[in-house]
């Protein structure tokens, strides 16, 4: 089989499968072409970033968790208040000789 | 002479930033463009979103080309064919529906069946198979536009296209016997 015999086949066989664009496509096509911005839009750039690093994030929070490296207590207060630390006082206990002792001696 | 200059002259101002002169550079390549992106997607909506994309594409990129640049059809069909292949590897849920054969689509009469074969035959084939076909028998491109049209080289391109047509050469020889 040679290759003209190729070709003609081939081509009959793409052109039986072809189907011509819709009406107007391509005035479609030059408008679309002269309104469109010359740069890229960043849209999808800066939407993939922000997921990278809320995921990154995620991630970091979770390891942080398992390792247990997180503060579990956080004292009361904030940074801009100054934090009052209570003083635990136990109460005062006076042992005196003239209370019975329990066994009533 | 006066052609070239006038093409080059377009493609001045297309660098310096006219979309017009652009769309009239790129307005005898767009048949081309849809045969080749309905020739790898078999859908009429996704061979015009394909040309269309590779045309924004290709308006984003102009800037890039060098300004002794001749032709643009190398360059513009290496956009549409690589637009071509990231929609046939699109993500999962995407579906590109390939055109159903019926009997009513092709011509009837002798050999129906034979054509029918090499059509399935046809679409059987891998995405870069039938772009080489496509490139080098459909459109009717040299080797050399094929390989930079593939980015890949010359020798290359060579036997891309005898191995599609080796893995048609059973449907070829049929139709072509009983075409005889």
């Amino acid at each position: 089989m040679n290759d003209r015999a190729t070709r003609q086949l081939l081509q009959g066989t793409f052109n039986r499968l072809y189907r011509p664009p819709t009406p107007g496509f391509e005035a479609r096509l030059r408008s679309a072409l002269e309104s469109a911005p010359r740069v890229a839009p960043k849209t999808n750039l800066a939407l993939g970033i922000a997921a990278a690093v809320l995921a990154f994030l995620v991630v970091l929070s979770l390891l942080a968790a398992r390792l247990s490296i997180l503060p579990t207590h956080v004292p009361v207060g904030s940074r801009s208040t100054p934090t009052v630390h209570r003083v635990y006082q136990s109460p005062t206990f006076i042992w005196s000789p003239t209370l019975p002792t329990p066994s009533g001696r | 002479m006066g052609a070239l200059a006038a093409s080059r002259s377009l493609l001045e101002s297309a660098v310096a930033g006219e979309a017009s002169a652009f769309a009239t550079l790129l307005e005898p390549l767009w048949d081309p463009a849809y045969r080749l992106a309905f020739s790898m997607l078999g859908s009429r909506e996704a061979a015009e979103d394909a040309v269309q994309e590779a045309s924004l594409k290709a308006w984003r990129g102009v800037r890039k080309l060098k300004p002794n640049t001749v032709g643009l059809r190398g360059w513009y069909l290496t956009i549409v064919a690589n637009q071509c292949r990231s929609i046939r590897r699109g993500p999962w849920w995407r579906v590109v529906r390939l055109p159903h054969l019926t009997a009513g689509q092709a011509a009837l009469g002798v050999g129906l069946e034979q054509r029918l074969d090499l059509e399935s035959a046809l679409l059987r084939l891998s995405g870069d198979q039938r772009l080489a076909l496509s490139l080098f028998y459909y459109l009717d491109l040299p080797i050399d536009e094929v390989a930079s049209a593939m980015r890949i080289s010359k020798s290359a391109a060579k036997s891309r296209v005898i191995r599609a047509v080796r893995a048609l050469k059973p449907q070829l020889q049929q139709t072509e016997e009983d075409s005889a």
